[in-house]
């Protein structure tokens, strides 16, 4: 049977989902697992984005008096 | 002289980088520098800035006012952005944003590519960058 995993990422917030579509069988799930696990980094690098937003670059150069 | 500031990302795929730096939704780096071994920043006077990176993006590809922008790797693989004051006015937190989505889907594509996975579509939908992948079989 044809699965469909489709990945979504919001432009503005860069945070993202993955969703699957018809998968069955273990040897389905196993892929999906693996594809959110290298996803690992990604869901790092957009709970960042958060940190990034906020005023982090401007408590920086406050902190070094620039 | 523009004061440098170190903004600490998660990014650890330099492949993934470059295609985010190179395109993405804000503004794009198609000419960019990937070394080795860190080199030093170049600053708007082309004074060289005791910044090192080993992805720099030099200032004439950003404009005629600008430092060299870096992105440094740590120890632990992760990339730190190295962005002047002055250039922190355009590559804001707005820019970074945009880059880390680009990296969010090239992470993914490449991820799916090397599950096997079968590339269906791409599109922009709502706001959202949404990319289609199918498995065949079970």
């Amino acid at each position: 049977m044809a699965k469909i995993v489709t990945f979504e990422v919001d432009l503005a917030t860069a945070e993202s989902k993955i969703s699957t579509n018809g998968f069955q069988g273990k040897g389905c799930e196993a892929i999906v697992k693996k594809v959110l696990a290298d996803q690992g980094d990604t869901t790092s690098a957009i709970s960042h984005t958060r940190e990034y937003n906020a005023p982090t670059l401007t408590s920086n150069r406050l902190n070094q008096g620039k | 002289m523009s004061a440098y500031a170190p903004v600490k990302t998660e990014f650890n795929d330099k492949e993934c980088l470059l295609a985010a730096l190179a395109d993405n939704e804000v503004r794009s780096y198609k000419n960019v520098e990937v070394h080795e071994k860190p080199v030093n920043l170049v600053g708007y006077h082309g004074d060289m800035r005791q910044q090192v990176a080993e992805i720099v993006i030099r200032r004439k590809e950003i404009g005629s006012a600008s430092n060299d922008i870096g992105f440094a790797q740590g120890e632990d693989g992760t990339y730190t952005a190295i962005i002047s004051d002055y250039d922190s006015h355009q590559h804001n937190g707005r820019w970074m944003t945009a880059v880390k989505a680009s990296y969010a889907t090239k992470r993914f594509e490449k991820s799916a590519q090397e599950q096997g996975l079968k590339f269906l579509s791409r599109e922009k939908v709502n706001g959202k960058m949404v990319t289609k992948y199918l498995k065949q079989g079970a």
